[in-house]
């Protein structure tokens, strides 16, 4: 039996009329992080969206642990949802809650019955996971772009999900602070042992968190390697995406006098 | 696409692609507010539910009362001030409390709330949720396996549905006060066939107007702030233009709403009580 907890089957997206995927079938192994690498618009976070239903393809199915995620209702969906968590690129918390309220929301939302000191014990318990139980009380604003990636990591924990998806997580950070999101990430998988699905264009986080790397180039799948593999792969544009080198084409708008703008047909 | 139409018959093709995304746009809003509608009464009886209601209600009621209030007051007495000489010069000045008070109990009350709600309240509303929406956060409702629309919507939508109603209670109130004020202590309406003739004019059916139009009216602006924001393009502009959109929807449809159920209720009110002169 394969060991794959989620399947995408020849996804293909489109957004008014511009095609994002383009057939991407990918399978995420039980307990392994896999990176996702590819430029900005290349269709990454939409491909995340799709693993865990926010969108839906125009072809092609999202299989969950046996379950076909495309053929479900919003409500079937709701509940598959608690098995994931999602780590938005911004954080995504809630402006009028503070860190602890915000960690604490998916409990109240699914375990109403639960008492407040249980489920503030819990929301703690996470905090200090990410190293932030001091800063329990303090609202989004006052957290810095790091600590509000860290609150939410806390939050996306908290019913012990058996996947992490995680999209830019070190965007924005400088190295220092995107190095104990990465940290962090490995420890996720280590120590919790949950299956992780990372979409960043940061190389370092990439080789440090992946156990495999796949590449998306224009909606598809270009590369797909394990981690130690990938550096060495032969294909021109993934070694130039490792060394962050423009090609000519990149480069074209940018030199007056060599035709037009590079704009897209 | 666009080039292979011959250039004559651009403007048709583009009013077509308008009148399609008009009439998409609009089932859109239908199956939105379908979805509201359904889910606030049928969560209503969970604990989860009405503890999300009470700070709407603290929102969309408490915070408004001053205005509310203060908007009342004047149209009443500004309502005095516009048909005292008229009503004087025709030898009817006791006569100005009926005219006065059933504008404002039927039409004014109701529909000035309606616009403070929707200026108030649904910009607000629109300018929360579309500042949710581009900061992922709806989005994250979702993927923490919620029901976005039962955990933002449905709280909005019942509490301007409940509250746009009693609002317009104390809007009735201060402008019957308002009318009174000026009619009595500015002007020299003795204050006894004043009250007369507005026991007479204004009925109870002629409040129930007021207020079953101001049900529609806060229903209306909690499912129309919403879905404004729950769709609203990506950055500030977009938050901005959609609340915008929100507030000049709502007005049109506060109006035109207005005028249909002014026709339905007056028909209505004959049927039930008959035709009653008032001057």
């Amino acid at each position: 039996m394969s060991d794959a907890i989620i399947q995408l089957v020849d996804l293909h997206k489109s957004f008014g009329g511009q095609p994002v995927l383009r057939g991407v079938s990918v399978e995420l192994m039980r307990g392994q992080t896999t990176v996702v690498l590819g430029p900005s618009g290349c269709g990454k976070t939409v491909l995340l969206k799709h693993v865990i239903g926010l969108l839906q393809p125009d072809h092609g199915r999202v299989i969950f642990d046996g379950q076909d995620l495309t053929a479900m209702g919003e409500r079937a969906l709701c509940r598959v949802r608690t098995r994931f968590g999602f780590l938005f690129q911004g954080g995504a918390l809630f402006d009028s809650m503070n860190a602890v309220e915000n960690v604490m929301f998916p409990l109240r939302e699914h375990h109403p019955q639960q008492k407040e000191h249980d489920a503030r014990a819990r929301a703690m318990e996470c905090l200090g996971l990410v190293g932030l139980a001091d800063f329990a009380g303090r609202m989004p604003a006052d957290l810095s772009g790091g600590q509000r990636k860290r609150v939410a990591l806390a939050r996306a924990l908290t019913l012990r999900p058996e996947v992490l998806l995680y999209d830019e997580p070190t965007t924005g950070l400088d190295p220092i602070r995107a190095d104990v999101i990465n940290e962090l990430i490995v420890r996720m998988r280590d120590e919790l042992n949950v299956t992780g699905l990372v979409v960043t264009h940061d190389m370092a986080s990439a080789f440090k968190v992946g156990d495999r790397l796949i590449m998306l180039h224009e909606g598809q799948v270009l590369a797909d390697a394990p981690a130690d593999e990938f550096r060495a792969l032969d294909e021109p544009r993934v070694q130039r995406f490792i060394r962050g080198q423009a090609d000519d084409e990149d480069l074209k708008g940018l030199r007056p006098g060599r035709g037009q703008s590079g704009g897209e047909t | 696409m666009s080039s292979r139409v011959p250039i004559v018959l651009r403007p048709v093709e583009r009013l077509g692609v308008r009148a399609i995304d008009g009439v998409a746009g609009f089932g859109d809003f239908c199956i939105f507010s379908g979805k509201a509608i359904v889910r606030g009464f049928a969560g209503g009886l969970h604990w989860r539910n009405w503890r999300l209601l009470w700070p709407q209600l603290f929102e969309v009621g408490t915070r408004s009362v001053p205005v509310i209030l203060i908007t009342g007051a004047f149209i009443g007495m500004v309502l005095a001030v516009q048909a005292y000489l008229q009503f004087a010069s025709a030898g009817l000045a006791d006569r100005l409390g009926a005219v006065v008070n059933i504008s404002v109990v039927k039409e004014l009350g109701p529909i000035l709330a309606g616009v403070m709600v929707a200026g108030r309240v649904g910009g607000a509303l629109t300018a929360e949720l579309g500042t949710m929406r581009v900061t992922e956060q709806i989005d994250a409702v979702r993927a923490m396996g919620s029901d976005p629309i039962r955990y933002l919507v449905v709280p909005r939508f019942l509490a301007c549905l409940l509250l746009t109603p009693v609002l317009t209670v104390f809007c009735d109130l201060t402008g019957v006060l308002g009318g009174y004020f000026i009619s009595t202590h500015v002007y020299t309406v003795s204050e006894v066939p004043y009250w007369r003739h507005s026991q007479f004019a204004v009925a109870n059916w002629d409040i129930a107007t007021g207020l079953i139009k101001s049900l529609f009216f806060g229903g209306s602006i909690g499912l129309i702030s919403c879905y404004k924001g729950f769709n609203c393009r990506a950055g500030a502009e977009g938050v901005g233009r959609a609340t915008t959109d929100a507030f000049v929807t709502n007005f049109v449809v506060l109006l035109a709403m207005d005028f249909f159920l002014a026709v339905a209720m007056q028909a209505m009110g004959i049927h039930l009580y008959g035709y009653k002169q008032i001057l």
